[in-house]
Parts: C-alpha cells; structure tokens; sequence
C-alpha cells in the first residue's frame, strides 16, 4: 500500500514542484534567458531603427579590426589582473584576522566591510570622484602635505586605471569576507587541534590546514569576482566620462554601452561585443573550475 | 499536494501562454485615442526651457512651460490630447531610439538637428516639407538648411521644422579684469571685437594665476566639442572642407597650429589643467570664477540667473565679500587673416512615422501650433535662443550688446561641423580620445591629428563601401 502511495505522490510533487519555480522561474527566463539568447541572436543581425537583415558574423570580423575595442578588452584584462588578486589576498587576509576575535568584534567588521555593498556602487564612485579630485581631493591633499605631491589621479593614463582599481576593491571586499568568514566556520577545529599537536605553528596551519580547506570558498570568491570585474561599468561612467583618458580606461561593457546609446545607435554591434564577453567568462571560469575545483586533499 | 488541477501540458500551456501575453502586452502599439475619443499626440522635448518669468509660478521647472503649450493647444483643439514627457540629456540619445525599436516612439520630438538627422537616416521620420509651405520665407535660411536632408530619392526633404538655435560666441567674467584694472585689455563695451589674437593672449595672460585658469574647457566626450573646434576655426582649420563630408579636414597645417596652441596654452596655465577629463564642471568654475572665458550661446544670462538661485556663483575677484560676474560676449579672435567663423546650432521639431493618418495629423497640428509665430517666439524668450521664425522680431531688445553681437554674427560664415551629415556622431565621438592624448603629451598635436583622420577615414571607407553595393548608403552610413 505504501510503496503505490509513494508512486502516485512523487509524479504529483514533482509536478507541483514547477509552482514552486514560477516565482523565480518567470523573471529569470523574462530577463536573464530571453535577453541573452536575444542578445546573442542579434549580433548576427543588422539592427536598423526602421529595418532588420541577417550579416552572419560581419559584426565580429568588424571586431578583429576594432582598436578600441581591443583596448578596451586589454583595460578590462588589467582590472582583472589589478582588483581579482587583491581582493582575494586582502578578503582572506581580513577574514583570517577577523575570525579568531569572536562575538561581537566579527560581526562589527562584517558589518563594516559589508557597507560599501549595500550603499551602491553609484553612492561610492562620488565619493571616491572627490577623494580623487585634483584640486580639492583628500588625496591629493595627504599626498600635497606628507610628499609634496599633487596628481590629478584620474586625468593621466598612467595612473587613472589604477585609481579606478583601487574604487572597484573597495566596494569589492565585502561579500568574499563574508563567505570567508562562513567557510571558516566550517573547518573541524579538530584538523587544527591535530596539526597543532604535531608542532605546527600558526602559519603552517593557515598554510596547510585553513587555505586548502578554504578551496571552494575561494573558488567561488574568484569566479564571482572575475565576472564582476570584467562587467566594470559604473566607475568608468561616473568617475572618467568616457573612458578616458586617452582610451586608458575604457571598458568591454562601457564600450558596449557607448556603441549602442550614442547616436550611431548601434545595437547588433554591442551585441557582438557582449557575446564575445560571455564565451570569454564562461572559458574564464571553467578554466578556474578546473584547476581550483578538484577535491581537497590534506597532506 | 494531491489533486493539482493542471497536468504537466497544463502547466506548460499556461505558462506559454502567460509569456505570449506578456510580451505581446510589452510590443502592443500605443492606443490613438483615448477613452473619450480624443487623438492621443505624445510630445517629447528637451529640457531646454527652466523658467519664464512672464508666466510666473505656472513654469518653475523643466517640463512645466511644455505642459503650459499643451494645454493652450488643447483648449484650440478639444479633438486632441497632448502628453508631454522631458527627457534629460542623458536620456535624450538613449530613450528615444530603444522607443523606436520597442515600436513606441514618440509622435513628436524637439531636439538638436545633429541628433534627429540620425532619424531621418534610419527612415523613420515623416517628411515636414507641407508645414513649410508658403511660409518658408519667414523661417530663418541657416537653420532651414541645416533642417533639410536628402530624401530617398537624393532631392532635399525638410526633416524637422525649425524652432529656435543659439551661435556660439565667446563669453567673459568681465568682472575678473576690471576687478584688477585690467579691463582695457579687453574689447570695448561698444565693439565687442577683439583687435587682434595678441591682444587675446594679452588678456588671458594678465588674469592667469594659480587661483584663475582662463580658458573653461571641455574634451572629456564629443559633447560640446565645438567648444574646443573654436580654437581650430580661429587657426583658419575645418573639420571639413567645401561640404565634402566623406574626408575630414581637421589634420593641416592650420590645424596642427591650433592644437599646438591649446597644448601650449594649458601648459602656460590658461586652460584647467584637468582638461583631458573635463566635462560640464567647467561651468561651474565659471560661477565660482575659477575660468572667465568660455565659448558660449547668448543664453549664459539666463544661466547666470538660475546659477544665481541655485547659489552656485561665488565668484569674488577683489575679496570683498560680493559676487563679481558681468557676462560680456566677443566675437571670438582669430588669428591674422582668418575670418570669424562661428557654429550655429538648431533646435527642430520631428514627426515619426504615422501608421494612422488620423494621429498623423494630429502630431502635424500640433508642430504647426508649436512652430506659429507666437509659440517660436515664447519658446525663444524662454531659453534666450535665437528665434526660428523672423516674425518673431527682437527678443533681446533689453539686451543692446546682444543685439549688436547677433548682427556681427550674422555676417560670420557658418562652421560646418557636419552635424547633419550620416556619419557626425561616428566622425565626432572619435576626436577627444586624440585631443586628449595631445594634451596628456602622449601624442604631439602633428600625431593626434592625424590619428584622428585615419581613424575617422576608415569610418567614411565602410560609408563608400556600403555605397558600392554591400548595403544601402543610408543604413550603412549611420554606424
């Protein structure tokens, strides 16, 4: 009798189950799944405002040629090489300072390191555009009073990536430490207690014990960090108007939004960008899957 | 969980159908008319007008004196209902076209010829010539022409009525000089011509310091780039030459001179250093009297006004505790043997194209209405614009040295920018990255110009090429 209740119940769960999704289900396919496939599909179109016709791939042999374009991809490499790194050395570090103080002292820092995600990249790229101000910046005026030293931070190709970086990391921090810190809660103290019996000091046991354990933690904190930095866009448009100087901060995703909302109104060939960005992540994060995601094993 | 209404099939149907009817909800044309019968005319403008004082509180912000004109045309015309909407300027190149593709565009658009020529390009415009008729004498030459665009069939079709434009001259913080006796090394109140570009350097480098750079300026983006482009008109250079729109010009000895100049010119302190990233914060340096020179419209009074209320100047040459500021507008110098050449910029009025001929008429109405002799001239007023209309008469009568700079203008050959060519924005947005790199001192003024032209040469290539049959002149024209 039980076993006939279970057949006919499953097939009906399992049914209902699809409900269950709606909620999430409808939005994801209304504006995640139909605009990536649409965004896909029209890069192989010529989108006019009055007419549509199918160009196969002109858009992304027009690519190959695009030296903005391949600036921008070469900009967005060295946001990725710049913020990715720093935020996963400086969150772990953090984190692994953080941790062992307990109670209250974490969830203050949690909370404070969290901040900057919650007040919205907007908020943060104004602030930072006065810190970076050339004339009445607080940069410049530590920099003009210990050194003597007045930049126009955001005005020069050489240091206006950087100083862009440096906004990105700080917005970027919050949300690694907290799946830093979750991750570290999860590790045996058992483990520590062992490698501690066996004469290892607190280094060796962050070393061998704490950071393979934290593998999947950082797995995630990379792959996540590595999309956000390739779709840099808000600092770009608040902070050095157009990418500039000079190009030297002109991003993938702004260069699509330039093509496509400026008067040339150039939608497919946004697309095609787009498209090239995706391919690029999902290679970019298989690789990472690949290397950071086999099994942990303690030596 | 037992005895769910729906089986699988079910559930898939009505999900399908739920999708279709959301996104055939989402592409549904607007309505023509409303539920009382009345045409429904959708207008969308810039915020190009901010107060009128001769309508008291009824405009005290963007948006209100548009909803004043439709409203006065709605009493005219109780068959028709007006819905205005203003678009910042942020919004204005991006809302519009996605409006197109959604198949929603507005009936009726005001805004910059250099922006809707792109529409015309594209075909989805209505042809305006009929509003024109017999009335054509009385709409100002320059802007008419930059109004008129070739049709499909290559003959001159007017695409956007003229409503008002501003011409670029060069206005001065006069107040900076005379607050340190320096006020003879300016033109005269009377002759608003500079004697000579000595006299103009003169002047530039008696109030430079490290408090005051001159020159306000901007190249962080192609907008307000003909700020920048006077500089090159004063050094005799065009962006292009003899209307011959499938070359730029910009990179010859005259032009080489002029951005030499304005490298040299930041260095000497005469322009913000930041210029390579400036954007419309130069204005505001204006008001707090940090620059004292910028190309401008006539309308900078009226910008002085609001800047007043907003409580932004705080200009004070002197130390005293009060504002200094006297807007004073030159013709701007040129260099000996260089005419004064001076961009004029027009504001339209745009129909889209009109499936039912009954909104189609409607949306024609209510251009005629909006382009009449009294609406130009309120809309004039308002943002202290050149009137598109010349039966609209002087509007700056209380402003003397106005009026005498608008007739030294007049006799000024017109800048062609391009504005109205296929390729503008294409050509235009691809300069600053050039002048900034020139000012950065990563590329000399000789290599960014010519930087610039070939980049901008391989833009016109893919128009030529389009022309010889890979796609149709105008669709490819527009990338």
């Amino acid at each position: 009798m039980s076993s006939v209740a279970i057949e006919t119940t499953v097939p009906r769960f399992r049914r209902g189950g699809w409900i269950f999704l709606l909620p999430a289900g409808v939005p994801f396919v209304a504006f995640v799944l139909w605009p990536l496939i649409h965004g896909v599909a029209l890069g192989f179109f010529d989108v006019q405002l009055s007419e549509t016709r199918f160009i196969g791939f002109d858009n992304y042999r027009r690519l190959l040629d695009d030296e903005t374009f391949w600036a921008a991809v070469g900009n967005t490499c060295g946001f990725v090489v710049l913020v990715v790194p720093t935020v996963w050395v400086l969150s772990l570090g953090i984190s692994a300072l953080v941790y062992p103080m307990g109670g209250f002292a974490r969830s203050f820092f949690r909370f404070a390191f969290y901040i900057p995600v919650v007040a919205g990249g907007v908020c943060l790229a104004m602030v930072w555009m006065w810190i970076f101000d050339q004339q009445y910046g607080l940069l410049n005026y530590v920099t003009g009073t210990v050194l003597g030293v007045e930049v126009d931070w955001l005005g020069r190709t050489d240091t206006a990536l950087a100083s862009l970086a440096v906004v990105v990391i700080s917005w970027s921090l919050g949300q690694p430490i907290i799946i830093f810190l979750a991750a570290l809660g999860g590790i045996p103290p058992e483990l520590h207690e062992a490698a501690r019996i066996d004469g290892a000091g607190p280094l060796r046991r962050f070393w061998h014990v704490t950071l393979p354990l934290l593998r999947p933690a950082s797995l995630f904190v990379l792959v996540t960090q590595t999309i956000g930095v390739f779709q840099v866009f808000v600092v770009v448009l608040l902070l050095t108007v157009n990418g500039g100087p000079a190009h030297s901060t002109r991003t993938i995703v702004y260069g699509m939004y330039e093509t496509a909302f400026t008067p040339m109104y150039d939608f497919d060939y946004a697309a095609a960008q787009g498209s090239v960005l995706l391919v690029a992540l999902g290679a970019i994060a298989i690789v990472q899957f690949r290397l950071l995601g086999r099994r942990t094993r303690l030596d | 969980m037992t005895g769910w209404p729906l089986t699988r099939r079910g559930w898939l149907a009505t999900t399908g159908a739920l999708g279709l009817a959301a996104v055939s909800g989402c592409s549904r044309p607007r309505p023509v008319r409303d539920s009382s019968g009345r045409v429904i005319v959708e207008y969308w403008h810039q915020p190009m007008v901010v107060q009128v004082p001769e309508l008291g509180d009824e405009v005290k912000e963007v948006g209100d004196f548009e909803r004043f004109l439709a409203r006065r045309f709605m009493a005219q015309n109780p068959d028709i209902v007006v819905r205005t909407q203003c678009l910042n300027w942020e919004d204005l190149p991006r809302k519009v076209p996605i409006s197109v593709l959604g198949g929603r565009p507005p009936d009726v658009l005001m805004d910059y010829v250099g922006r809707t020529s792109g529409f015309w390009y594209q075909g989805v415009l209505e042809p305006l010539d009929e509003l024109v008729g017999g009335i054509e004498e009385d709409f100002q030459p320059r802007m008419l022409e930059a109004s008129r665009l070739p049709g499909p069939d290559g003959s001159p079709q007017l695409h956007a009525v003229p409503l008002c434009g501003w011409v670029q001259v060069l206005a001065l913080n006069r107040a900076c000089w005379d607050a340190q006796g320096l006020g003879h090394l300016l033109p005269g109140r009377e002759d608003p011509r500079w004697g000579s570009w000595d006299q103009f350097e003169a002047a530039l480098e008696a109030v430079s310091s490290p408090e005051v750079t001159p020159l306000g300026m901007q190249c962080a983006s192609e907008q307000g780039d003909y700020r920048v482009l006077q500089y090159f008109w004063a050094f005799g250079a065009e962006v292009y030459s003899g209307r011959d729109y499938s070359r730029v010009a910009l990179n010859s000895p005259e032009g080489v001179a002029a951005l030499e100049w304005l490298v040299e010119a930041r260095r000497k302190g005469w322009i913000q250093p930041n210029v390579a990233t400036a954007g419309y914060g130069f204005y505001d340096m204006f008001w707090r009297g940090r620059t004292v020179a910028i190309p401008s419209g006539v309308s900078m009074r009226r910008a002085y006004e609001n800047a007043l209320r907003d409580g932004k100047v705080t200009a004070d040459f002197n130390g005293d505790g009060t504002i200094d500021m006297e807007i004073f507008y030159t013709l701007p110098p040129t260099r000996p043997g260089v005419a004064t050449t001076l961009p004029v910029s027009t504001n339209g009025l745009v129909v889209f194209r009109q499936q039912d001929p009954d909104r189609r008429a409607a949306a024609m109405r209510f251009v005629e209405f909006l382009t009449s002799t009294e609406t130009v001239g309120q809309y004039s007023r308002a943002s202290q614009m050149l009137p598109g209309r010349k039966s609209v008469g002087q509007i700056f009568a209380n402003q003397p040295d106005v009026t005498r700079m608008l007739e030294l203008a007049a006799g000024c050959p017109v800048a062609d920018m391009g504005a109205t060519s296929p390729s503008y924005y294409d050509i235009r947005k691809r300069l600053p990255p050039y002048l900034q790199a020139a000012f950065l001192g990563l590329k000399s003024p000789g290599e960014a110009l010519a930087g610039f032209e070939r980049e901008a040469e391989g833009v016109l290539r893919g128009q030529v090429v389009a022309e010889a049959g890979v796609s149709t002149p105008q669709r490819e024209s527009i990338r």
